[in-house]
């Protein structure tokens, strides 16, 4: 049995020190990094994701967790399968209050259906979705079209930071860490300032080498993409 | 070499003038001091790590107590008595936020470890950061009379602490083994010969008319 796959963020900390022969004293600096370091790993590296199940509510919005960063879908399931809800941008995001109470108010375009029809016929070009969506991220909410009152499936980013609990990481990402918090040291280092350049090199490289560890494809996998896009034919 | 043996031969490399000495030990033991505490400077802008081995350890056999104080919650250990149950030991203060608090330590060796910490960082961790919210290591802050703990387990609040602490010569008991770094300067002046040039320039002490030392003088 192989060591584990996930480690707490604080270790990732304590093995860079030990590695490095850092002193500990700028341990809880170098944690902060740490986190910073695997936030921005989750959003513009990572392909974790976070899915959760969310309420549309009866005014035909959801309201976003509160962990939310970044959007990545909004989908239903339908036989088995996640079907994708379609941005549009124009659906009216505004509600009206009645006294304390907010709710929607249909002459103003508040909640009432898009009317675009599906097209089915002749020379109809593509596909019209029958469940769309806006975000609004001031106020952190979805609003809904074609659904209400219903449960949808959120897929979303978040910091991957937790809370409450351990903050578990792929050990994978290591090096990625390390080479993180060697290129930021050189900020609060003055001795190492001449490094910076240097080492956000090699902070690039690693990020480069972990997505390749991410995102390459093995064999079966090119097959069955260039199969997907092959015909089959009988043979003559 | 225990402390009255490094007393010892700074006395007998002092010059004499009569035939009975004329400093005190406390003047001898102050010069020591300082050139002790020159010396750890020395050794930390070498290497900080270093600095562990001239440490003394306590609370091995009897645990340090942490306690809590009312007003502002906070949870800290006082520096240890020496031997004589009425004096505390200081610190040598070094330039680092660990200061003369080289390490601290769960009784139970292993699996926890305490950083040091600045009381500015404390506060800023506190105020809201990543850190708060993933870590679970213990920070110390190691102030004039005592140490100060963040994030202390309940464990470690009731079972107490130990560390290793960088005393001055002063603090050390009489049969306290002190280790002095192996260090001379540019002009090939080790240990002794500072702290004999420190006394070069005091004034020896008048005595009494029985040759006895006079206190105050």
């Amino acid at each position: 049995m192989a060591s584990n796959a996930l480690i707490n963020i604080e270790e990732i900390v304590s093995r860079y020190l030990f590695k490095y022969k850092k002193s500990l004293d700028d341990a809880f600096i170098y944690t902060e990094h740490c986190c910073n370091a695997y936030r921005d790993f989750r959003m513009y590296d990572s392909n974790q994701q976070l899915t959760a199940k969310v309420s549309i509510n009866a005014n035909k919005w959801i309201e976003m967790p509160s962990d939310m960063i970044g959007f990545v879908d909004l989908v239903t399931p339908i036989n088995g399968e996640f079907w994708s809800f379609t941005e549009k941008k124009y659906i009216v995001n505004t509600t009206t209050f009645t006294g304390l109470v907010e709710g929607l108010d249909a002459t103003m375009g508040e909640g009432v259906g898009l009317t675009e029809p599906r097209s089915t016929g002749y020379a109809a070009a593509g596909g019209i979705n029958d469940y769309n969506y806006t975000i609004e991220w001031h106020a952190r909410r979805i609003f809904i079209d074609g659904m209400s009152s219903a449960t949808v499936v959120l897929i979303y980013v978040t910091s991957g930071i937790e809370v409450t609990g351990s903050t578990l990481v792929p050990d994978f990402i290591t090096p990625l860490l390390d080479a993180y918090l060697l290129w930021k040291e050189t900020y609060w280092i003055p001795e190492l300032a001449r490094e910076r350049q240097m080492r956000e090199q090699d902070y690039i490289k690693t990020k480069l080498s972990t997505r390749n560890f991410m995102y390459s494809m093995n064999y079966n996998q090119w097959r069955d993409l260039v199969l997907s896009s092959a015909m089959q034919a009988p043979k003559r | 070499m225990i402390k009255s043996e490094i007393r010892s031969i700074i006395r007998n490399l002092l010059p004499k003038y009569e035939e009975i000495e004329r400093f005190h030990d406390k003047i001898i033991d102050a010069a020591i001091e300082k050139a002790l505490a020159e010396f750890y400077n020395i050794v930390f802008l070498r290497s900080p790590l270093e600095l562990a081995l001239y440490t003394k350890q306590f609370g091995y056999t009897t645990p340090l107590a942490v306690v809590q104080e009312a007003g502002t919650t906070l949870y800290y250990t006082e520096y240890p008595f020496m031997a004589d149950g009425v004096t505390r030991v200081s610190t040598i203060p070094v330039p680092d936020k660990a200061s003369g608090v080289r390490r601290i330590s769960a009784i139970a060796q292993g699996g926890v470890s305490f950083y040091p910490m600045d009381a500015r960082e404390m506060d800023l961790i506190m105020a809201g950061s990543y850190t708060d919210y993933v870590t679970s290591k213990f920070g110390y802050c190691a102030r004039r009379t005592r140490i100060e703990y963040y994030n202390l387990s309940a464990a470690i609040i009731a079972a107490g602490v130990r560390c290793d602490l960088l005393i001055p010569f002063s603090k050390y008991e009489e049969t306290d083994t002190v280790l002095v770094p192996e260090l001379t300067g540019d002009d090939g002046a080790g240990f002794t010969d500072r702290v004999l040039k420190i006394l070069s320039n005091v004034r020896p002490t008048e005595l009494y008319e029985n040759k006895q030392f006079e206190e105050g003088k």
